[in-house]
């Protein structure tokens, strides 16, 4: 299933990207496409533990399922205000 | 009746205050973020927003509705800079008005804190002696 991942702030240079599709098998989190993420972009690893996740525009936490079609946005805490 | 947005010009108070403003209100609270020039200890040369924009949008109107349904307010301007912001400009801008000033008090208080914490809006802070970072709140 094609997932639409949006990136921001610091998880966007990490990247190198702030946009792109992901393929995921059925039943996959947003966990594990964090995972995935991490093995090509090692960058990642140091942002885990403060990422948040919004899917479809809500936040979720990150073992939250994804679904075909699905827009993941990835950033780390917000900084507005 | 809110106003909320998200401005890559220069926020100006006058305008929100003049949209909060009613006949029925008899105070009028105003909070405006502003970029300073130092933090803790590092020269700061500006500030950059970026925002999952319309997320964002979608947040800012929830978070102006909370403070419309639960204070007596009469009217909420909330708006969010994007883009380059310099020292001394304006990054976010509050305006609530009520009867009474502690709900337009307690109300605009509010709705910065849950900015701060529910809406997806970044900021870089862009150092004159260092390389620039991501900074999250508090």
């Amino acid at each position: 299933m094609l997932v639409n991942l949006l990136a921001f702030a610091g998880v966007k240079d990490a990247l190198g990207t702030g946009q792109r599709s992901l393929d995921m098998k059925p039943g996959a989190t947003i966990e594990d496409l964090i995972e995935r993420l991490c093995e090509s972009s090692p960058e990642l690893m140091d942002l885990k533990v403060s990422l948040r996740a919004a899917l479809d525009q809500e936040f979720v936490p990150l073992d939250t399922p994804l679904f075909a079609g699905c827009e993941l946005a990835l950033f780390t805490p917000v900084g507005g205000g | 009746m809110k106003s909320v947005g998200l401005s890559w010009e220069p926020l100006v108070l006058e305008p929100l205050v003049q949209f909060v403003s009613t006949p029925e209100a008899g105070a009028v609270s105003s909070f405006l973020g502003i970029a300073r020039n130092d933090n803790a200890g590092e020269s700061v040369s500006a500030l950059e927003f970026e925002a999952y924009e319309p997320m964002a949008l979608k947040q800012l109107d929830w978070v102006a509705q909370g403070i419309l349904d639960e204070f007596s307010i009469k009217k909420i301007a909330l708006w969010h800079r994007l883009g380059t912001v310099n020292v001394g400009e304006a990054a976010v801008a509050i305006v609530v008005s009520s009867a009474h000033r502690k709900a337009a008090i307690e109300g605009c208080a509010l709705a910065l804190e849950r900015l701060k914490t529910d809406v997806p809006i970044f900021k870089k802070e862009m150092f004159l002696f260092s390389a620039p970072r991501w900074v999250a709140n508090r």
